[in-house]
């Protein structure tokens, strides 16, 4: 298992891995792999596009021990059980999932990750969990949702430090289903402008299909 | 937002915040951020770890459980009685194919309720100038196929009745102009009475028919007419060049019908089905 450029992944031949936090279990089915005393999980870009945005070498993930992530969209935790991983038992993983199928999946993983605190919540009402997520220094977003630059301005508005850094991954299809999706991302990025510095940005393919991945930094309030 | 009291030893709080505030006050002081007051009331962060994952893991899963609302079972159940459909009939042509290869004179007429009857009269034996000797063990087998499809269509009907008390018991109006299982139908599309309520009669119309929708919207072909509201009876039995308004005037009706649902209103759907007996 030799580390990567990006903090907590590792790598395998070609294929990616974190450190696992909740030794001998796995998540959604994923090799566990023994590196002396060490026990890693492989991470599937396919199922996970932060897996796949770093396989591209994205710039700017950078995700540390100990840091507070509000991920939007957490889903089952595929995606979340790796984060956890990377900000390791110091860390905390606010996982907000609207749909309670799907995080009813997710309290299971979460049991026996002690960093990881699931939210059953609209990302659109932050009203509805103002008062359960602190500052954070990272927010994940990946919901499909026609409004997903506009909730994901807001929460950072709410809740990300001056500074902080945004992992967003965009699916064309879920803003409009018929337009193009470079004419799409485009757009997404003007908007993203006004708020945030963009580190980097890459397309998923051939993990994903019309989905682009941003890095984006909180622009800091100078005179404050 | 639901409102989810939280027990913590005898205390209750609705949010982390909250609890961290009650014990913050309690020691004096008050802070911004929740995790660095929780530490100054904790002093451990271990230990304030554990208190804030037990507490949104038991916060979550009693929201989980409010979330529950009858719609989500009677979507799951229509959605297993079309399944169940497909099964039935995917035995019964098999069992029928293999029935013909030794009955081949009886095999022509036979439904499905006639060929559970006949396999069930069935003996060992030759018939006929066409068909092989019926052996013991097929006639085992036959028989079994037989028992089983009688189980699957048993299955059905009480899928059905649950489907018939559930859907009255939340959306009545919408049961009455629709059907019940049309009604349940159109929400399991529609995902969520809810969802059905912010919907628009013209998407109502020609829900079913995302595939054609699509279609429409890509590269301009017809916009489909109607989706699954084809099955109400006056959409199905109206001439063809009637079926698009009929849909349209269904859908409009449904819609008013699932708000009252929804809102809980008072039982109209007898006035809404005669009015809509009477415009077509
Ligand atoms: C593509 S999945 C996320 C997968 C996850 N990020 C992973 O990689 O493991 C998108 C999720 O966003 C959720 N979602 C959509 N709109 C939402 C909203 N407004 N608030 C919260 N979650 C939302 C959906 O329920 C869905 O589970």
């Amino acid at each position: 298992m030799k580390k990567t450029r990006v903090q907590g992944v590792f790598m395998r031949g070609r294929d990616l891995a974190t450190l696992n936090l909740d030794k001998g279990n796995s998540v959604y089915k994923e090799v566990l792999v023994k590196d002396g005393k060490n026990e890693y999980r492989m991470w599937n870009p396919k199922r996970s596009k932060l897996g796949a945005a770093i396989m591209k070498n994205i710039r700017g993930v950078n995700i540390k021990k100990g840091d507070k992530v509000l991920y939007l969209g957490a889903a089952s935790g595929t995606t979340p059980s790796h984060v956890s991983d990377i900000v390791g038992k110091e860390g905390y993983v606010f996982c907000l999932e609207m749909s309670a199928r799907v995080l009813r999946d997710l309290v299971f993983v979460a049991e026996s990750r002690k960093n990881m605190f699931p939210i059953l919540a609209d990302a659109r009402s932050i009203d509805s969990y103002k008062n359960m997520v602190p500052e954070c220094d990272v927010i994940y977003q990946d919901i499909a949702s026609p409004q997903q630059t506009d909730i994901l301005i807001r929460n950072c508005d709410e809740f990300l430090k001056d500074g902080g850094y945004v992992y967003f991954a965009v699916k064309s299809r879920s803003i409009d289903v018929t337009a193009n999706p470079n004419k799409i991302f485009q757009e997404v990025e003007k908007r993203l402008k006004s708020h945030f510095k963009i580190i980097d940005k890459k397309r998923l393919e051939p993990f994903k299909k019309d989905h682009m991945f941003f890095v984006l930094e909180k622009k800091r309030v100078l005179n404050k | 937002m639901i409102k989810t009291p939280f027990n913590y030893g005898k205390e209750v709080f609705d949010s982390p915040k909250s609890a961290v505030e009650q014990f913050l006050k309690k020691s004096g002081g008050r802070d911004k951020d929740f995790i660095d007051s929780g530490m100054k009331i904790f002093k451990n962060e271990d230990k304030l770890r554990s208190f804030l994952h037990e507490f949104y893991l038991l916060m979550t899963k009693q929201r989980i459980r409010e979330s529950y609302t009858p719609d989500i079972l009677a979507s799951h159940l229509i959605n297993s009685s079309e399944e169940i459909d497909k099964i039935i009939n995917t035995f019964y042509e098999r069992a029928s194919e293999i029935y013909g290869l030794y009955r081949p004179e009886k095999f022509k007429k036979l439904d499905i309720q006639k060929l559970i009857k006949n396999i069930e009269k069935e003996k060992e034996g030759e018939e006929g100038d066409m068909g092989f000797y019926l052996d013991k063990k097929t006639l085992i087998l036959l028989k079994s196929y037989s028992k089983q499809i009688k189980e699957l269509i048993k299955l059905r009907e009480e899928i059905v009745k649950n489907i018939e008390t559930l859907m009255n018991s939340f959306a009545k109006n919408l049961s009455k102009v629709l059907g019940e299982m049309l009604a349940a139908k159109i929400i399991s599309i529609a995902g969520s009475l809810k969802n059905l309520v912010n919907m628009p009669s013209s998407t109502i119309q020609v829900l079913g028919a995302e595939k054609a929708l699509f279609r429409h919207l890509r590269s301009g072909t017809k916009p489909p007419k109607h989706g699954v509201i084809i099955q109400h009876p006056i959409v199905a039995k109206a001439k063809k060049q009637d079926k698009g308004r009929f849909a349209r005037t269904v859908a409009s009706k449904a819609a008013i019908a699932a708000k009252i649902d929804y809102f809980d209103g008072e039982f109209i759907g007898d006035k809404l089905l005669k009015e809509l007996e009477e415009r077509r």
